[in-house]
This record gives structure tokens, sequence and C-alpha cells, in this order.
């Protein structure tokens, strides 16, 4: 049976200001394929930039020292406040959100059968400029197939 | 094998002995059927028994603020375990407290079921598992217990085991009425072997696993019993401990009976200390 799991990295609900990180989610380790949604609704500051990221770790590794590597994904499509972008499902990273974005915006990219998902995921965000404010959300659809 | 004469005919009870000399009867059919792994013969029906061996999941949960999840790295008898893993939360309690404490890992399913009914079949419930220390360093700062509790929308009623791992041999300890815990037991075995943990190159997957189980009386509001691998401990009025009342704290949260298996830790190492459980089954008693 194949069930969907639904998982939310960041919510709306914050503004965010600062660099960080989600929880990992190794809810994630019976999925075979990922859907992940990143939306913008608003912004302020100055030169500011957004950059959301997809991090495996290192099993090898815990806790406070524990090593993550961010690995690229498959755009499925992008709608910046009403103007679609369809994807070809090409690998690459999300698109850095800056100041010029129209919002709001949503991208969707994946991870197909063809790349391997790790046990412990989670996604981090890093935000560049002079007092950057983002407020979006990240949330994660992992599939199993079984 | 007990007889009961009536008016209308003969009614033959089958029976067995617990280890503490006590007799129950067995219900009919044998509903043990249903219980694949369990060492206990006394339940009279299953209430919620999740399985995890279909990626699909099942409604046991996490609600605490450390990670749960099925977990397909350790198996117990081919099916995979639910790992509990606080990661770096901590808790600053020197015992586990009176309720579940979501600064660690709360794992649970629920079903409805009013407290102080004398319910159909039972308004006995038991909760059992098999546990395995699975990680290092669970020999010190850790809490494990197992819990089944309700609310009535005034007061909660818990009844709760604390298997304390921090000495050797392991100390079984049971929650009083006010908050004090009780220790029932002991148990010559040390959580620190056949441990897992990738960080330091150890990967010992067969591990120790340790059957883990609590009766509780939910009309009564007393204990019933506490089963630790083959040792039982009998907690009714004619037992060692006499009748022993479960727990209640002011507490107007969700009306519902609960089936949790706690963990968490009081400080965070450089590697992550976890446990998993399986084979979880709620019952009729």
């Amino acid at each position: 049976m194949t069930k969907r799991i639904t998982l939310v990295a960041n919510s709306t609900l914050n503004p965010v200001t600062t660099s960080g990180n989600s929880r990992e989610f190794p809810e994630l380790s019976g999925c075979k394929r990922l859907l992940i949604f990143v939306t913008v609704t608003a912004t302020s500051g100055s030169g500011q930039t957004l950059n959301v990221n997809l991090e495996y770790r290192d099993p090898a590794t815990s806790q406070a020292t524990a090593q993550y590597v961010r690995v690229q994904t498959r755009i499925v499509g992008i709608n910046a406040n009403g103007v679609y972008t369809t994807g070809g499902y090409s690998l690459g990273t999300v698109d850095q959100v800056t100041s010029a974005t129209a919002l709001p915006w949503t991208e969707c990219r994946a991870l197909t059968d063809t790349e391997l998902l790790a046990n412990i995921v989670r996604v981090s965000w890093v935000l560049a400029g002079s007092t950057p404010s983002f407020t979006f959300s990240v949330s994660l659809v992992g599939e199993t197939e079984e | 094998m007990s007889s009961t004469v009536t008016s209308t005919g003969t009614t033959l009870t089958l029976q067995y002995t617990d280890p503490n000399s006590k007799v129950h009867n067995l219900p009919h059919p044998l509903l043990q059927q249903l219980l694949p792994f369990t060492r206990s013969f006394s339940a009279k029906g299953v209430i919620a028994a999740p399985d995890l061996s279909p990626a699909s999941g099942s409604d046991l949960y996490n609600d605490g603020a450390g990670v749960g999840f099925r977990d397909t790295d350790i198996m117990f008898n081919g099916r995979p375990s639910f790992r509990m893993c606080p990661q770096q939360t901590t808790i600053g309690l020197s015992s586990p407290g009176r309720t579940a404490n979501t600064s660690g890992c709360v794992t649970k399913i629920r079903r409805v079921n009013l407290v102080g009914t004398a319910g159909i079949p039972s308004n006995v419930f038991g909760w059992e598992q098999w546990i395995r220390w699975t990680s290092n360093n669970n020999n010190a700062a850790v809490f494990t217990t197992a819990s089944v509790y309700d609310r009535d929308g005034t007061n909660v009623f818990i009844g709760r085991l604390w298997v304390d791992t921090t000495l050797d041999p392991m100390i079984l300890k049971i929650l009083q009425n006010g908050g004090n815990y009780l220790q029932i037991g002991s148990y010559n075995t040390s959580v620190a072997q056949g441990t897992y943990q990738p960080e330091t190159g150890i990967a010992d997957r067969a591990g120790s696993w340790n059957y883990v189980k609590l009766v509780v009386d939910m009309y009564n509001k007393v204990y019933v019993s506490v089963q630790f691998n083959e040792v039982f401990v009998d907690l009714s009025a004619a037992g060692p401990f006499g009748l022993q009342t479960l727990d209640s704290t002011p507490d107007t949260g969700s009306r519902v009976l609960h089936f949790s298996t706690e963990f968490s830790q009081t400080n965070s190492l450089s590697t992550e200390r976890f446990i998993n459980m399986a084979q979880p089954v709620a019952t009729f008693e």
C-alpha cells in the first residue's frame, strides 16, 4: 500500500530572521520518493536573500557534531504570484528568493526513484543581506511503496 | 480447570497459573492467538496491536520533542521496530515525574474509554511490548517508562512502570499516588550489552530484548500487576506490596485512555541515546 507522509519543516507562523534548520525527519526513512514545497509569503530587509537546502546526515555522526551534506533535487514547478513555470525534472537546488521575487512564491521540487533518499533528512535555510526577514514554509511529502 | 454448577448445567473454565501461583481464567476461544509474541496469557482481548510491518505505518505516534519513527534498521522477529531518540532534548528531573514528559519521547496510542466505568469486556487494561536499550550510554541519565493513563475531565489517573536502567541490576518501580516511586523488584541484567551505535562502529542488530507489561484497573484506579521478562509482580491486595492506588493529579486534558511508552534523558551526549520498542499490544485483562 502506498502512503504519503506530510511533514512541515517550517511554517509561516513567524517570520524568520536568521539562518537555521528544521529538526531531522527519520520518519522519511521508509520513503522512496519525496516532494518538497517551499512557499514564501513576505519579506523585508535590504538586499535580502533566502536559500533553502535539503540535507542528508552521515549516520556515523550525530548530535552537536553531526555532519550534513546538501543535495540536489529535481524542479517540478514554480508559481510566482500567479506566473506559472513548469519544471522539467532537471537536477538543481531551490531557487534563491530575493527582494525582487514576486510573492507569494512557491517552488515544488522532487526526489524520484532515480535518487536515493537518506535515512536522516532535514531542511536548512540560509539568510543573507541587511536585516533579512522571510515568512516562509517548507513542507515535505514522502511516498512509500510496499 | 474450574467448574460452576447452576440449575441450567455445569460450566467448565480453563485456567492457568501465573509465575506468582495466581490462577487466571483463560477466555474461550483462546485469544492469545492474537498475541503472537506475548509472554502473557491472561488477556481477555486485544484493544490495539499496532503493526509496524507495512511502510504505511500505524497510529503509534511520538508526542514528544524527540524523534520516534518506524525503524527498519533494528528489526524484531522479522518486523520493523519503533525507535525513540531524544536527540539533544533533555529534561531537568531526577525521576520520570508524574505525567508524560513531552520534552523527551512519548510514544502512544489512544483509545476512548471512560475512566471509572466498569467496561465491557473489562475495565482492566494491559500495555505490553518488547524493549531494547539499543544505543550505548543508557545506563546513566535516562528514564524509561511504560504508562497507562486516562482523564475524567478533572483529574488524570496514571499507572506507570519505571525500569531504572541506571542501576545494575535494573530496578523496577511504580508511580504511587502522590508522585513517589515504589521499588517493586529488580532484574539482574544490564543495558550495556549488545548495543548498536553507528557513530562508534558498533552494529549489533540482535540486541537484548526485554518483555515489559503493565496492567492497571481503571475502574478501581489501582495497579494489578507488572511483568518484566519472566518476573511477575502481583500488585493486588493479596500481593507483597498490598493494594497500590494509581497516581492522580488535577488535569483537564483529553479524556481518553492512553497506552504510552516514554524515554527521555537528563543530559545530551556527543552520540545519540536511543531505544527501540516492538510488538506493542494494548489489552483487556
